[in-house]
């Protein structure tokens, strides 16, 4: 560091081109011996005087700004350079569509358990056949007082669940098809 | 000192070699004055804050990326403009820089303003688009018409503008990114050197030969300024 003794002229001009015309932009240590030696010499008010006109011819030169279109196509680099997952899955937001699949999933469950067998409408056709064949058995017709009020008391509690069952598929829409075949 | 100027070199398409600085070795003056600099950034609240900043564009966010923009992007701009003279491959330059910023916010290392990181990367930009001039492969980028429709017409004329634009692109670029640091984004000799990568009386060297220089390839105009009334 320059000792402010030793500030010459020759050195002011250097630390003109150093530091520029304006001291505040000086080292600190430098001001006071600049300053001093300002007040001192014509030869050192004339160097800055220099340096001042260079620095106000460079401040001539053109501004650039940056245009409209550079700003918004900056702006847009986020959207359009996606980090993370978002960089290597195209389709927006993984989350949604796992959470699509797992409800549908979760739904299917639900409607398969347990309500299949009456849904069946070859389990339904097999029991009419059975039905037919108990009918024409000769031999079974004693039986059949004693049988019968079991069996009406089952095909009323059929008939119930299938009526519960009916209003579930129609507000579900499913099933109205086969329930509409003769 | 040189642990200060680690930044992370993958991050930058080429880094300056010890040759191409034509530096002077890295002295105690130069530690103690890059260290005053440090002090000065960690009691800049603005730095502080974009700081902060550039953690959550490390973490995705998108309104602290505008902000970074918001502030930086006119200066960064700017000096791609010096650096190269061609609007368009400042622009180019712009967008890199930026692009980066969004991609690699993440490697910031908090031993320089975020302004000091960006431009250096914008820098090592045009430095990279500048040798690929000289090897031919970028088309050379002086454009004096249209940039100096902003000029102040009170102080001096569009001509005088042109001239000035010239002298600035006849320099050396490691002495037009000197001045353009320190003289056009008002960056300290500290932090300017920081961003060429260089010491800090390397960087005073580059600026005082490019003021002589200027002022002798200045001087006509600055005679004739002064006749004028």
């Amino acid at each position: 560091m320059t000792d402010s003794n030793s500030l010459d002229l020759t050195r002011f001009q250097e630390l003109l081109d150093v530091h520029g015309p304006e001291l505040v932009r000086w080292p600190e240590p430098l001001q006071g011996a600049a300053r001093a030696l300002l007040a001192a010499s014509p030869g050192a008010r004339e160097a800055q005087r220099q340096a001042l006109e260079l620095a106000a011819l460079l401040d001539a030169a053109p501004e650039i700004l940056p245009s409209a279109a550079l700003l918004s196509r900056i702006a847009a680099l986020p959207a359009r350079q996606p980090r993370g997952w978002a960089a290597w899955w195209p389709f927006g937001n993984p989350v949604a569509p796992l959470m699509g699949w797992a409800a549908a999933a979760a739904f299917g469950l639900v409607v398969g358990s347990g309500s299949i067998p009456l849904l069946d409408p070859s389990a339904e056709a097999d029991l009419a056949a059975s039905d037919a064949d108990a009918e024409d058995g000769a031999g079974l017709e004693s039986d059949s007082a004693a049988t019968e009020a079991p069996r009406q008391a089952a095909a009323e509690g059929e008939a119930a669940s299938d009526e519960d069952w009916n209003d579930l598929e129609l507000a579900l829409g499913i099933g109205w098809d086969w329930e509409e075949e003769p | 000192m040189a642990d200060v100027l680690m930044w992370q070199p993958w991050l930058f398409p080429r880094a300056a070699t010890q040759s191409e600085r034509g530096a002077a070795p890295v002295r105690a003056e130069d530690e103690a004055r890059v260290n005053s600099a440090a002090e000065a950034f960690a009691a800049d609240d603005s730095a502080t804050e974009e700081v902060r900043w550039l953690e959550l564009v490390a973490q995705g966010d998108e309104q602290a990326y505008r902000q970074l923009m918001n502030r930086h992007l006119r200066g960064v701009h700017a000096f791609a403009y010096r650096m190269l003279g061609s609007r368009a491959e400042a622009e180019e330059v712009s967008q890199e820089c930026f692009l980066r910023l969004w991609k690699h916010a993440g490697r910031y290392v908090a031993r320089a303003k975020p302004s000091t990181w960006l431009y250096r990367i914008a820098h090592n930009l045009a430095i990279d688009r500048l040798r690929r001039r000289r090897e031919g492969s970028l088309p050379e980028g002086l454009e004096e018409a249209a940039a100096s429709e902003r000029q102040s017409a009170l102080v001096h004329d569009r001509q005088v503008s042109r001239q000035v634009e010239r002298a600035l692109q006849d320099l050396p670029e490691r002495q037009r990114a000197a001045i353009g640091l320190v003289h056009y984004q008002g960056l300290s000799n500290a932090e300017a050197a920081l961003v060429l990568g260089i010491g800090v009386r390397a960087l005073e060297s580059l600026l005082a030969r490019a003021r002589r220089q200027l002022r002798e390839q200045l001087a006509e105009l600055a005679t004739s300024d002064r006749r004028e009334p």
